[in-house]
């Protein structure tokens, strides 16, 4: 309204229907009333195309949450709670697996919310673009909780005078949108640490200007990354990954443990916790992501399939939740705490 | 929307048929082996695998064998309400072990099996009723139980190329020592007494003095290693059963110096459970 994008709005019911939109209300993706307000005002239509979407997005998002998210829970928590008896081997592989822990937990959910949209006829806007293929942190971050860093970016980072203003002001607005989007997670330092490290590792980016070099697609005409390309998705991940374990962490100190365990001599010992079953879930899905990795989500194109194989596809994920999901023991979704 | 929800229904049928496969195989392999009762009977044993590695053996000598592995006060109460109703019962005996009060057994349960033992009166309301009995049940897709029951199942299909566990007689005392730990660990993982199973025992108590039944408590056998292991960290039932009345026949430690008689660290194997079931015989002095 202040900025005058859009009128206020008249109708109480779009507007109630708007901000108790059950399907992103408890954990996203952020939607701004530009976007979504004004589809509450229009006739939606049954299309056909456009609820299969909606299905095969909740379906897949329900694959990440309960056999990529958690099962990787299970061991990522038996290590870090028991982080001081472990060794280094044993707690970078607690930091992968909670790194794919959060992404799959995430984008399980907001997939699952876009898919329900979707379903109702609403349109949601993409909240992850596999941000674990991004070939640098600004990559990342135009990949990752999307909806949340453009917030920032338009009503913190922009206001604040963005890149245009001098390259102190730069760099500090740099620091205060990554603290803020921190803090916005959490009262803990392990969470504003989390910011302030992401804010380190784009900056250098930013100070020369590669910030928006990865703009395309990873690999957009070939099939596979050119060395050159994975060696910077393999660093971009393990910072990813470094910056997690401050987030995953009760306290700094913890973390300072765990990352001084990592980088001494126990890296080369064997891990005691080595959960072979997980890490192939992992490889299996990020191949898929891969092979889905220039769509919306990764299964959103299935057309190269005759209906029967797809009807097999569907089936077998199903069964493949069924059989590898974790239903023991009741796991919220993480940003539900946020 | 037609065609939506043809597709719909079409690609339900799939699913029902998956369904209705793994229902199969989950009726034949966890079902049924649960539900098998006999009313002849006039004593009854109620326990969880404790109970269930006497299989028939007991039955041989009169006792009928109502224990399943896993089995918590609540599956036991449903049981026992089932046999009252059922059977000429005059005395049941009841599991009296450290464990068995736990919050561990609370939470793991055969509770989505025991609904067949179910009366109206086990259930919150009627849809709780349906979840439970018909839901949890002829769905095994919406049960991870039944997930579970399909693939210990499959997996015993696929032939082992390792050489099995060595026996436990033959364990090193690091092992046994290691092996009982570590199950001391699963079945306490939390020191939280039950407050529900305690109320449930009770319960059991009342069913019993109302019908005029006879009810023991039995303390099962158990090594000496694991014993060691669980000292401080048990919940007493006996103090229950006391409380209420009934005698508790302690066999925990009948059998220690003979490790030939155990399969692990708390349960019997074959020839244990042979000696075990005539020792229980006597002294339960069934009728």
């Amino acid at each position: 309204m202040y900025r005058k994008k859009l009128e206020p709005t008249k109708d109480f019911i779009a507007f109630a229907a708007f901000v108790s939109f059950f399907p992103q209300l408890v954990a996203g993706p952020i939607e701004r009333a530009t976007h979504l307000l004004p589809q509450f005002y229009k006739n939606r239509t049954f299309t056909y195309d456009r609820a299969v979407n909606g299905l095969r997005q909740i379906l897949w998002g329900f694959f990440k949450k309960l056999v990529i998210a958690d099962n990787c829970a299970k061991y990522a928590n038996i290590i870090f709670d028991g982080s001081e008896d472990l060794n280094g081997s044993t707690l970078a592989i607690g930091a992968i697996l909670f790194a794919f822990q959060i992404y799959g937990d995430f984008s399980g959910y907001s997939d699952i919310a876009i898919g329900t949209s979707r379903l109702f006829g609403f349109d949601l806007k993409q909240n992850f673009a596999h941000p674990y293929f991004s070939r640098d942190i600004a990559e990342f971050w135009r990949r990752w909780h999307i909806s949340l860093s453009t917030w920032f970016r338009d009503y913190v980072y922009i206001p604040l005078g963005g890149s245009k203003a001098s390259k102190a002001k730069t760099i500090r607005n740099v620091f205060i949108i990554f603290l803020v989007s921190g803090f916005w997670h959490g009262a803990n330092w392990t969470f504003i640490v989390w910011g302030g490290l992401h804010a380190l590792f784009f900056l250098p980016l930013l100070l020369f200007q590669k910030n928006r070099k990865n703009l395309a697609v990873v690999a957009e005409n070939r099939f596979l990354p050119s060395v050159k390309d994975a060696m910077a998705i393999a660093i971009t991940f393990g910072l990813t990954t470094l910056a997690w374990i401050f987030f995953r962490s009760e306290t700094i100190g913890q973390a300072m443990d765990i990352l001084g365990s990592i980088f001494s001599k126990g890296i080369h010992e064997a891990p005691t916790v080595f959960p072979v079953k997980v890490l192939v879930y992992i490889v299996l899905f990020m191949s898929i992501e891969w092979l889905g990795r220039r769509k919306q989500y990764a299964i959103e194109d299935l057309s190269f399939l005759s209906k029967p194989l797809r009807w097999v596809f569907y089936l077998g994920l199903i069964i493949t939740i069924y059989f590898l999901g974790r239903f023991s023991q009741e796991i919220e979704f993480i940003y539900f705490q946020f | 929307m037609n065609r939506f929800l043809k597709n719909i229904l079409h690609f339900s049928v799939y699913l029902l048929l998956i369904n209705i496969a793994c229902f199969a195989i989950i009726k034949v392999t966890y079902y049924d082996k649960y539900s098998q009762f006999d009313g002849s009977f006039e004593t009854y044993l109620f326990a969880d695998s404790h109970g269930h590695q006497l299989d028939t053996l007991v039955e041989t000598l009169g006792i009928f064998n109502f224990s399943d592995p896993s089995d918590s006060y609540e599956d036991m109460l449903r049981k026992v309400k089932y046999t009252v109703a059922h059977s000429e019962v005059k005395k049941i005996l009841l599991s009296a072990d450290v464990h068995t009060m736990s919050t561990y057994r609370e939470e793991n349960n055969n509770l989505d099996r025991s609904t067949i033992f179910a009366g109206k009166d086990d259930f919150k309301s009627s849809y709780d009723q349906f979840l439970q009995s018909c839901l949890r049940r002829y769905v095994p897709l919406l049960n991870g139980k039944s997930r579970d029951a399909i693939l210990m199942h499959l997996k015993s299909l696929i032939p082992r190329p390792f050489t099995p566990d060595l026996p436990w007689s033959e364990k090193t005392k690091e092992q046994r020592k290691a092996r009982a730990k570590q199950r001391a660990d699963i079945h306490f993982e939390n020191s939280e007494r039950s407050e529900k199973l305690e109320k449930l025992i009770a319960e059991i108590s009342a069913i019993c003095r109302k019908n005029d039944i006879e009810l023991q408590g039995i303390k099962f056998p158990l090594t000496s290693e694991y014993r060691s292991e669980i000292k401080g960290r048990g919940f007493s039932v006996e103090e229950v059963l006391i409380k209420n009345g009934h005698p508790i026949l302690d066999f925990s430690t009948i059998f220690d110096g003979h490790s030939e008689y155990f399969r692990d660290q708390d349960h019997l194997n074959e020839l244990g459970a042979s000696v075990f079931a005539r020792i229980l015989k006597n002294e339960s002095d069934a009728p």
